[in-house]
């Protein structure tokens, strides 16, 4: 067994979390007996991560920044099985959502969860969400540092903090540390980007007012460069402008976009350098940079094994999943490699206890212990050494986890959707179901190449779908589900809003749809480009045309 | 009742023939049902007499608005004694069957997923 | 009907909330809403006997002036429990303007809120008859730390740790 390069709980942290879970337990009594309301209980029971769903209690537990030692991978599939019907399902938030909950297990289960330094807090709610990060943080040569130490001090800033946690709406952060964007920081309320400055200092640029749902937009940059014994004043400066200044009257228009959008990026970042001024000139926040150097001990890396770098080669199965779902590590010899949670046919980003228990034991053999969720639902086995691939590979196999589809069309997000979610109009996963199905091909899905399939069952944009170069969204129609497409989104650095095509299709030809949509592409495309360029350069015009060209012979 | 109302000021109309009179159609209202979820585990109940059962295809029928309205006003009584939250009238076709996909889904469980949920359970006259 | 708590206790409230057309009282302390405030502030302030405002939760302190330190009270509504405004009025009258006097919370609030209310400021609290004294000093004692600093100026963990 080997011990993971990320934080550890001190004394602190632990009764921390402890209390919550006896605070929460007393909640859920008062509950239980009256003294509390379910108008009351609703907002405690969110922040600690709790809906009431479809079909039973739904609880989203928190997975900081993406990663999970084997030690908490192996106590989630144990809650799997004891608390619920023996699977989980990750999310584009990276964390983990168990559907089947009941009110009544829910202390024991965050008691279970705090004795491997797990926790339910602010998964849910009007306040500060989970902090997400780059899925190869720490394994990839290109970020200029971990991300994930201060993802960590975000986490403990935010944890409860007195003034934020009755905001007018959820709150998401995310921090990068790369030029490609794979934690769709664009998409957040505020995102951090670890920069360098002309003089070489590294720092931090904030961006503010992305988010999703009724009314997409992508960030704005608030401050190019916060030097780092600021960064807390700055995001607290932020969040204090939201808290004060936005709109409480109408919950479609109380996240921190339609505040940036109404008064403008100028007279945002004015209000935002004032609360600032004052932070800065109190020290309270200051960053120190041996808090900083403590916290980033914790991530600090393996030591690699010296290794040539000696890509092994193996049959046309291993070959095919080393294409796509295996990234360049930092250290020779080494790689990171992917695991995708979408099987053919499988509901996207589930996960049975046993598939849990068997990666752990994968962790500890070949990834120092550790694994990463990624938004996309997805897990990345961040350290492993190059030859130990095919082994892996075979592992995942007997697991029918080795689905060498990362990247391709049929690596879909999806949330649950209708099947399971009380806000749904329609159902997703059978949508990606049959889109998957149709995409089978292997080497039609090489052919097709890189493109980003992302589906939502209502407009809270649960499964990204502006963020899709194809999205789709679930409505309802009278009764009926339909469909609609939109083209163009993306979640990485050169983030855009998807474009909706025009009226909906209905669940029996979404898939055609798509699929002449990809031909579309298949014809118009040149050299090299991927789906998203071709969209980019030809526009909507040529691909609603083949989409609805059937429709109207019909 | 409502139709002889409808006859009369069509009769009337007519006769004195006043400017434009636009008739709404009569409304058909479908029947309905009660349903909530259990406090404690979330499970989702159906209105059968007074009381709460699991299974939707046992839960009671309302034809009659009016009867469906004093049922989920007796079921107040259940959210007050926090046994239940929610409670809440859904249309259904005559035969029981849910008019909305989610009233289907959330009597029967996940589409995906056929051996999880009330679709999968034992179905004897299981109550709360 | 409702009671203060005060500095931990039960307390009698000296003020009482006069709506903006109400006779000032002889004496006793007078609670009126900004809009009064700002028409009758020189009359107000005259007054022989405390004085405090109301502020919605719409209504920066900063709408207060330089009048902030004259007030003996400011009562910051909630007016849903949702609506989280106050505790950054409440923060920003201890910090930004200094406010030494009575920052009580009123309106729609939980008891599982107070313990914020606490750090951000509020050192009174209008809550229903039959909230009891060790409900609100349980209510403060559910976390035994916190994270980040507040207008409390509590240590937090991070100088916690930097003690060890």
């Amino acid at each position: 067994m080997t011990s993971p390069h990320m934080y550890r709980y001190d004394e602190f942290d632990a009764r921390f979390v402890a209390e919550r879970v006896e605070q929460f337990r007393s909640q859920v009594a008062r509950r239980l007996s009256g003294e509390l309301t379910e108008d009351q209980f609703k907002p405690l029971r969110l922040m600690n991560g709790l809906y009431l769903q479809l079909h039973a209690y739904m609880l989203r537990i928190a997975v900081p920044y993406g990663t999970l030692s084997s030690r908490q991978m192996r106590k989630l599939a144990h809650i799997a099985r004891k608390y619920d019907k023996g699977f989980g399902h990750f999310t584009t938030r990276t964390n983990m959502q168990f559907h089947w909950i009941r009110l009544v297990d829910v202390p024991d289960i965050l008691a279970e969860l705090a004795s491997v330094e797990m926790h339910c807090i602010q998964t849910s709610g009007n306040c500060v969400r989970n902090v997400t990060a780059d899925q190869f943080a720490g394994a990839t040569a290109e970020e200029i540092e971990d991300p994930r130490p201060l993802c960590e001090i975000i986490r403990q800033w935010s944890s409860l903090h007195p003034e934020f946690v009755f905001l007018a709406r959820k709150f998401k952060i995310a921090v990068g540390a790369t030029h490609t964007d794979r934690a769709a920081l664009q998409w957040h309320d505020m995102a951090v980007q670890i920069v360098r400055n002309d003089e070489g200092r590294t720092g931090y640029l904030v961006m503010a007012g992305g988010g999703m749902g009724r009314t997409p937009y992508v960030a704005h940059v608030m401050k190019e460069f916060v030097e780092r014994e600021d960064i807390l004043a700055y995001l607290e400066a932020v969040l204090r402008v939201y808290n004060m200044d936005s709109r409480r009257d109408n919950i479609h228009k109380q996240r921190i976009k339609i505040l940036i959008n109404t008064i403008g990026v100028e007279e945002m970042r004015r209000r935002v350098e004032r609360e600032f001024a004052e932070l800065k000139a109190m020290g309270t926040l200051q960053l120190p940079a041996e808090e900083l150097a403590r916290i980033t001990a914790y991530f600090a890396p393996p030591k690699f094994e010296t290794l040539p770098d000696a890509m092994p080669q193996g049959d046309a199965a291993f070959e095919n999943w080393k294409k796509t779902n295996i990234h360049a590590h930092r250290a020779p010899g080494h790689a990171i490699a992917t695991i995708t949670l979408k099987a053919i046919g499988q509901v996207p980003g589930d996960i049975s206890a046993d598939q849990m228990d068997a990666i752990a034991g994968m962790m500890d053999a070949f990834s120092v212990g550790e694994i990463r969720v990624t938004h996309e639902q997805n897990l990345v086995l961040p350290h492993v050494r190059q030859k130990d691939l095919p082994a892996i590979f075979a592992r995942l196999q007997a697991l029918d986890l080795a689905t060498p589809n990362s990247g391709l069309i049929t690596d879909i997000i999806a949330c649950p959707g209708l099947d399971y979610c009380d806000l749904a109009n329609a159902r997703s996963i059978p949508i990606a179901q049959t889109i998957a199905k149709r995409f089978a091909d292997l080497d039609r899905q090489h052919a097709i190449g890189e493109l980003k399939i992302k589906i939502s069952g209502c407009i809270n944009a649960c499964g990204h779908h502006h963020a899709g170069h194809i999205g789709i969204l679930g409505v309802d129609k009278k009764g009926v589900e339909f469909y609609q497409l939109l083209l163009g989104g993306s979640g990485a650095e050169d983030a855009s809003i998807g474009q909706i095509m025009g009226p909906g299709f209905g669940e029996h030809e979404i898939a055609d749809a798509v699929e002449r949509v990809v031909e579309a592409y298949l014809i118009q495309r040149h050299p090299g480009e991927r789906f998203l360029d071709t969209y980019r350069r030809i526009g909507m015009a040529p691909f609603k045309a083949a989409a609805y060209r059937e429709m109207e012979a019909a | 009742m409502l139709f002889e109302n409808n006859y009369m000021i069509l009769m009337y109309s007519l006769a004195f023939a006043p400017a434009k009179c636009e008739l709404a159609p009569m409304a058909t209202t479908h029947p309905q049902m009660l349903t909530c979820n259990r406090l404690r585990d979330g499970d989702i109940l159906y209105w059968k007499d007074g009381d709460w059962v699991l299974f939707q295809k046992d839960g009671e029928i309302f034809t009659d608005p009016a009867a469906a309205e004093i049922a989920l006003a007796a079921a107040q009584k259940d959210v007050t004694g926090n046994r239940i939250v929610a409670p809440y009238l859904f249309d259904v076709m005559p035969d029981g069957r849910p008019v909305k996909e989610r009233e289907i889904i959330r009597a029967a469980g996940p589409t995906v997923q056929r051996h999880l949920g009330k679709q999968a359970r034992q179905t004897n006259g299981q109550t709360t | 009907m409702t009671k203060l708590i005060k500095d931990g206790a039960f307390a009698q409230d000296d003020f009482a909330l006069l709506a903006d057309d109400a006779p000032l009282p002889e004496d006793g302390g007078a609670l009126v809403s900004l809009a009064r405030f700002q028409k009758e502030r020189d009359s107000l302030l005259a007054r022989n006997a405390p004085i405090g405002v109301k502020l919605q939760a719409s209504e920066s302190p900063e709408l207060l002036g330089v009048d902030v330190n004259r007030l003996s009270l400011i009562a910051l509504e909630f007016p849903r429990f949702r609506d989280g405004r106050a505790f950054s009025w409440a923060r920003m009258l201890r910090t930004r303007l200094g406010y030494q006097g009575e920052v009580r919370a009123v309106g729609d609030f939980l008891y599982d809120q107070i313990n914020y209310q606490h750090r951000v400021g509020f050192d009174a609290w209008s809550v229903p008859d039959d909230f009891t004294i060790e409900q609100f000093h349980r209510a403060l004692q559910e976390m035994t730390d916190v994270y980040q600093p507040s207008a409390d100026g509590r240590k937090t963990i991070r100088d916690l740790r930097a003690l060890r």
